[in-house]
């Protein structure tokens, strides 16, 4: 049954991806970014206040660069709603941010960055990096 | 075409940057609440970059269809989901199913506009994707047989 949310849950990241993107065709990339982080931020509200927080540790602290995620985030935004908007299309611009957080996955694995622990990089996540990099070339060039 | 290649790619980075801190912060205050903070930095950081530096080219919110707006609350509604599924069927299971709903949503996508020349190739490639989003699934049974 989850598997199916999982599914889901996919399918509308593609869909947010899409709609960024016209929203960025028509208004701009950054101001683009700015409403999709309003609009956000308005549901993200509505959702603190209505559900209640199960996911937190009692206890455990939060180093303060864990709370400048989201300016990353807004980056990423105007960068998809221009790439969406290019030649490379929608397909393409996920493929590529699937590809790059592969890699940041790997370096951050690999080195133990922000606390997570180190974990050597195996052949089996080279042949991840080799699948998913021929795909999106497939997509982008075929 | 390299050039926006390039530039998505510089963007999966800072994806993964923004999953890797907003769920760090999710362990110490929980998933909403840490949404709810990406979402405020996000905003907090545009508003002068929009006020100061774009000031001059303003353009009209009725420039968008309004279904457009509906990005940001898809985008609040993920982060749910994701807190409901993970725990329940584990993050590496759940990573490959929505790497697989989205990558086939976003081809679909692609087809309607005419964004794709040659569907038969456009399919083996997101054959490949999806089976790559697999492996680390199955890194972990190999795992769990060779324990």
């Amino acid at each position: 049954m989850y598997w199916i949310l999982a599914l889901i849950s996919g399918c509308l990241l593609a869909v947010m991806i899409f709609l960024n993107g016209a929203l960025a065709a028509a208004i701009g990339p950054v101001e683009g970014s700015l409403v999709v982080h309003g609009v956000g931020l308005l549901v993200a509200s509505a959702l603190v206040f209505l559900i209640r927080e199960t996911s937190a540790t009692p206890g455990l602290k939060a180093p303060w660069w864990a709370y400048l995620g989201g300016a990353f985030g807004a980056v990423l935004v105007i960068i998809s709603g221009i790439t969406v908007n290019s030649e490379i299309g929608v397909a393409g611009t996920i493929s590529m941010l699937l590809l790059g957080q592969v890699l940041a996955g790997m370096l951050t694995d690999q080195f133990g960055w922000f606390g997570l622990p180190r974990r050597r990089v195996t052949l089996l996540d080279l042949a991840q990096v080799v699948l998913v990099l021929g795909g999106s070339g497939l997509l982008l060039y075929g | 075409m390299v050039e926006m290649t390039l530039f998505a790619l510089l963007g999966g980075f800072l994806l993964a940057l923004n999953r890797i801190l907003i769920s760090r912060l999710g362990m110490s205050i929980g998933a909403f609440r840490s949404s709810w903070w990406n979402h405020v930095v996000g905003f907090v950081l545009l508003v002068p970059i929009v006020l100061l530096v774009l000031a001059p080219r303003t353009t009209a919110l009725s420039d968008a269809p309004w279904w457009a707006y509906m990005g940001g609350a898809i985008g609040a509604l993920f982060v749910a989901l994701s807190s409901i599924v993970i725990p329940r069927i584990g993050a590496t299971t759940a990573l490959a199913l929505m790497i697989t709903g989205q990558m086939t949503i976003s081809t679909l996508i692609d087809f309607r506009l005419g964004k794709i020349d040659s569907p038969e190739i456009a399919l083996l490639g997101l054959a490949l994707i999806i089976a790559g989003a697999f492996i680390p699934k199955a890194r972990r049974v190999i795992q769990e047989d060779t324990r």
